[in-house]
């Protein structure tokens, strides 16, 4: 029920910010794909099966949205996905920010270029220098925005209980330390 | 009552077969669940638009008397990023452009004049020719050939002229009862007698000329010494009976010497090959000219 809560949460919440808010406040050259930052944070502080399903959900809106052939982006993001996941999946699972915004980043250009082949696979005319232009931006934009977005998405799997157990054990403990270490300043 | 996940080894492949067969999902079932998507979103997009439109002057196209540049088209739409009201937007002003152009081409038609009742210019008439749209477009021996929709019952002739926004495009080469081939102006087998437009020298213009990643046509030219320039309209000396007079086939980019008496020159087509979705195939009648005959006994 809690996961399903998240999952339609995230999915609508991805949905709003990038249909509606990015196009109308941030200029087209740093707005990000929100899709797959939040599906690379889902992936690295919830359980993997959690995770993989957020891929799958947040592909589907990416698909509904910004997709020239329904499902093609939704394999993209779940291949980069595995590829990440496949390549770094003890630093990425291990709770950090850090590494779920380089996870991202790295999500943003695996899976848009994974996209551009599928596309010319099936006979779609792509003009490579632009398009490999559009996922540089894509991936600049990932780097401005990804921090924010997987904080976000980290306070609220927090806040709602969908963090991995090891994760949480790990945010706990760092939340005990620093109150620890708050104490102590004021202690003198 | 706690479930074991399924484990990721499991989940993984599924989703992805799962995904596979999104590709089934017919295209205009995807088309409907995203318009549905879309008004469902609407009250926010127009919310949000109207902010993000306030802040940036839009293209004012109507009630102008110059017709406007047409405005950008929105960046292409990026793989997972949804740029809809601006796709929304600049169609609508693209249809209140092309609409007023319209009218105003109208109005320009011969015998149409405004609406004060001045009579409008008339356009330049072309020889009398047939409308044909191409429905093919196939590489032949490594040379692009069209095909057309209209054949020898609608009166297409083999090695007629074809033109494309009165420019010439090519001939036609292979004629079907209802449909036609036509070779474009660098097809290597081409020639047509062309004469340069300020200078006045006449030559055969060829296909084929490769010039980097431009393929060019050749015009091969007799004579000592000629006076061409780089930027020259060439046109239709009309000496083939294929083409009349005067019709532009494309501009000089550069002369060369190769022999005593011999030049070549590279002709830019004036056609866009790439971009040729409709064309005039002429037909107008050649005229007989009755050269004479060598008489028998000069023969031997």
């Amino acid at each position: 029920m809690r996961a399903t809560f998240g999952l339609l949460v995230l999915f609508f919440a991805t949905v709003i910010v990038q249909t509606v808010l990015f196009p109308a406040f941030v200029p087209p050259a740093l707005r990000p794909d929100v899709g797959i930052i939040v599906a690379m944070a889902a992936l690295a502080f919830a359980p993997r099966e959690f995770g993989l399903v957020c891929v799958f959900a947040l592909g589907l809106q990416a698909d509904l949205f910004g997709s020239t052939r329904f499902g093609l982006l939704t394999l993209s993001y779940l291949l980069a996905a595995g590829f990440i996941l496949w390549m770094a999946w003890r630093e990425l699972t291990r709770g950090d920010l850090l590494a779920a915004w380089v996870g991202g980043i790295a999500g943003t250009a695996v899976a848009h270029f994974l996209y551009l082949c599928f596309a010319r696979l099936s006979g779609m005319s792509i003009y490579w220098g632009a398009a490999l232009m559009t996922v540089l931006w894509l991936s600049l934009a990932a780097c401005v925005w990804g921090l924010l977005c997987a904080w976000a998405c980290g306070r609220f799997m927090y806040c709602t209980g969908l963090l991995a157990p090891p994760v949480r054990e790990h945010w706990l403990a760092e939340e005990r330390l620093a109150a620890a270490r708050r104490r102590k300043v004021a202690r003198g | 009552m706690h479930r074991n996940p399924v484990p990721p080894r499991v989940l993984y492949p599924g989703l992805v077969l799962l995904t596979l067969m999104l590709f089934l999902v017919p295209e205009a079932h995807v088309a409907s669940l995203r318009g549905h998507s879309l008004s469902a979103l609407s009250p926010l997009l127009r919310f949000f638009g109207a902010y993000g439109k306030s802040r940036a002057p839009q293209p004012a196209l109507l009630a102008v008397e110059v017709p406007a540049p047409p405005p950008q088209r929105p960046k292409p739409e990026t793989p997972g990023t949804g740029n809809y009201a601006a796709e929304l937007d600049w169609l609508h002003s693209e249809n209140i452009r092309l609409r007023s152009e319209l009218e105003r081409l109208r109005k320009a038609m011969p015998g149409q004049g405004d609406a004060a009742g001045h009579a409008a210019p008339a356009l330049p008439k072309l020889p009398p020719s047939i409308g044909a749209d191409v429905i093919a477009r196939k590489m032949l021996w490594q040379e692009p050939c069209l095909g057309l929709n209209r054949g020898a019952a609608e009166g297409v002739r083999l090695h007629a002229g074809v033109l494309h926004r009165g420019a010439v495009a090519g001939r036609i080469i292979s004629v079907g009862p209802h449909a036609s081939v036509v070779a474009l102006l660098t097809h290597r087998g081409m020639s047509i007698a062309a004469r340069l437009a300020e200078s006045r020298i006449e030559g055969v213009l060829q296909g084929s000329r490769d010039e980097g990643d431009e393929r060019l046509c050749r015009m091969s030219v007799v004579g000592r010494e000629i006076a061409a320039k780089a930027g020259e309209d060439v046109v239709t000396s009309g000496y083939d009976g294929a083409f009349p007079p005067g019709l532009w086939l494309g501009v000089v980019v550069s002369a060369q010497k190769k022999g005593d008496v011999q030049w070549e020159l590279a002709v830019r087509p004036a056609c866009n090959e790439n971009a040729v979705e409709c064309v005039q195939i002429l037909v107008m009648s050649v005229p007989e000219v009755p050269w004479p005959t060598m008489p028998e006994r000069n023969r031997r």
